[in-house]
């Protein structure tokens, strides 16, 4: 009987053992110029992008089980990651990688965390179930993720961003800004913006900042709240449009039902000769609030 | 996918989804066609002509002035139309709205109306007082619904995980329609209400665009 029990355990662990894949550390280093692009693909995992001075690619690859990296490219490119189609076939993997700060940066990802730091070129970076993290001096933003939040702390000049059920969270100026959610909640803290959009089908929506003088900000949610708190000294003509909401405001109170109501913010020295920049506020089912400290 | 559908439309809007997603995604033209499209397009082709080998063409002015005329007749008349649409300002079109993207032109229309099609109709108020919103909200719809064709099938290839945010989003977009629909539906000259219904359909295609673009779904 202990002879049996001897047995099964040893098989047991056997199997244990097989089934946990030993994982490989890989290290690969490409020549690119400074402005040169950088393709990664990670499926399942993550990868810490850092940007350096440097004209060249430097990866340090975690991989779970036998598969390889790939990896080629010139001076002008580089594209490297693991050939999988999706998170469901690719092995677990963590990348940390080096590339040149000013480079072009396209991250593809599934269920993949994916950060990236001190960087000061174009990123293009999308995850399904992984949060993106995106933070320096960033000229050109495009992310989306589906289930996983975005984080940036930086002012690109262009900006889109996209979840579905996933929290958008930025600080920072652009003067093109376009975020947009299906369920998750939109926080902008923005000095200034220009042009900027923020919409959500029943995620709260929520801008801190400034405005330039002819700019439009639209803050748009069907059924979660909207809310603008206006710099001290910023000017604009705010539009609210809550048609089921509430609009709660310092200077105006309305009651719910109107189906449209405009207001402006007082102005603070306002000379009345100056371009005023637009704020519009809109919500179907949620409350809608604007304040100026 | 339309949580307000009860179970047999559910059932029906399933199988034509079904139905559709097995269709070939190519067709070969029967044998024979290709050597009669080869004759009209060599029939319509400009050939060059060397100077000098070919006499001037005959002048035959009465064949031009029946298309200068129909020109001239559409014209004046997308004039009049537009004008009479600036001067209607309760007229709401949110084809005014600056920021929105005008959707593609729909294919044509089925002869006759399907079940999901009289399901998602447009409000019969809404066409009557405001043919506009009606005819772009229309597009809309139509587009939404090719998608969500060639997305069903794509979405099987998803991470379980991922294949429920889908879902979950899609239901919420879709109940943010249906509430719009019906506030529409009651209110139709509400400008405002057909730019929260027309930013909800964009959300939705951009939504299924993402879905198709996704890795793992149609790779």
């Amino acid at each position: 009987m202990r002879h049996v029990a001897l047995i099964t355990g040893l098989v047991a662990s056997a199997i244990a053992a097989g089934a946990q894949k030993p994982s490989q550390k890989i290290e690969r280093g490409w020549p690119l110029d400074m402005d040169g692009a950088v393709r990664i693909h990670n499926y399942n995992g993550s990868v810490v992008v850092t940007g350096w001075d440097k004209d060249s690619v430097a990866v340090t690859a975690v991989i779970g089980g036998k598969m390889g990296l790939f990896g080629g490219g010139g001076r002008r490119g580089v594209k490297f990651g693991l050939e999988s189609a999706s998170d469901q076939t690719a092995p677990v993997a963590d990348f940390t990688v080096f590339v040149p700060s000013r480079a072009r940066l396209s991250v593809r990802g599934a269920a993949t965390m994916i950060e990236i730091r001190n960087f000061a070129g174009t990123v293009d970076a999308s995850a399904l179930s992984g949060r993106v993290r995106i933070s320096g001096s960033v000229t050109e933003i495009t992310a989306e993720t589906m289930d996983g939040d975005l984080e940036v702390e930086s002012s690109p000049a262009y900006f889109r961003g996209k979840t579905a059920t996933g929290r958008i969270t930025w600080t920072g100026s652009s003067d093109d800004a376009s975020l947009n959610t299906v369920s998750g909640a939109i926080t902008v803290t923005s000095s200034t913006l220009h042009r900027a959009r923020f919409e959500s089908i029943s995620g709260d929506v929520k801008f801190t900042g400034t405005i330039k003088p002819d700019g439009r900000v639209t803050l748009d949610s069907h059924g979660g709240d909207v809310s603008a708190t206006l710099a001290r000294d910023a000017r604009a003509e705010v539009t609210i449009d809550a048609p089921k909401g509430n609009v709660l405001g310092t200077e105006f109170v309305r009651p719910a039902g109107k189906a449209l109501q405009y207001a402006s913010v007082p102005h603070s020295g306002s000379s009345g000769t100056t371009r005023t920049a637009d704020l519009v506020l809109r919500s179907f089912k949620g409350r809608v609030s604007v304040a100026q400290p | 996918m339309n949580d307000d559908l009860n179970p047999l439309e559910s059932e029906r809007l399933r199988r034509l989804l079904a139905a559709a997603a097995e269709l070939p995604r190519e067709a070969t033209p029967p044998e024979g066609a290709w050597p009669a499209i080869r004759r009209r397009i060599d029939a319509a082709r400009v050939h060059a002509i060397a100077p000098g080998t070919v006499a001037a063409p005959e002048r035959r002015p009465a064949r031009w002035w029946p298309l200068a005329a129909a020109a001239a007749l559409v014209v004046v008349a997308g004039s009049v139309i537009v004008t009479r649409r600036e001067q209607a300002p309760e007229q709401p079109s949110i084809a005014a709205e600056p920021e929105r993207v005008p959707l593609p032109a729909a294919p044509d229309a089925p002869a006759t109306q399907s079940p999901v099609r009289a399901l998602m109709a447009v409000p019969a108020g809404l066409t009557a007082n405001n043919p506009t919103l009606a005819a772009v909200l229309e597009q809309y719809q139509q587009a939404s619904r090719e998608l969500e064709v060639s997305v069903a099938t794509q979405t099987a290839a998803l991470p379980p995980a991922t294949r429920e945010v889908v879902r979950r989003s899609l239901a919420t977009i879709d109940a943010a329609i249906t509430d719009l629909r019906q506030a529409l539906g009651s209110d139709p000259r509400n400008a405002s209400l057909g730019q929260y219904l027309s930013a909800a359909y964009e959300q939705k295609l951009d939504f299924l665009k993402r879905v198709r673009a996704m890795p793992g779904a149609g790779m």
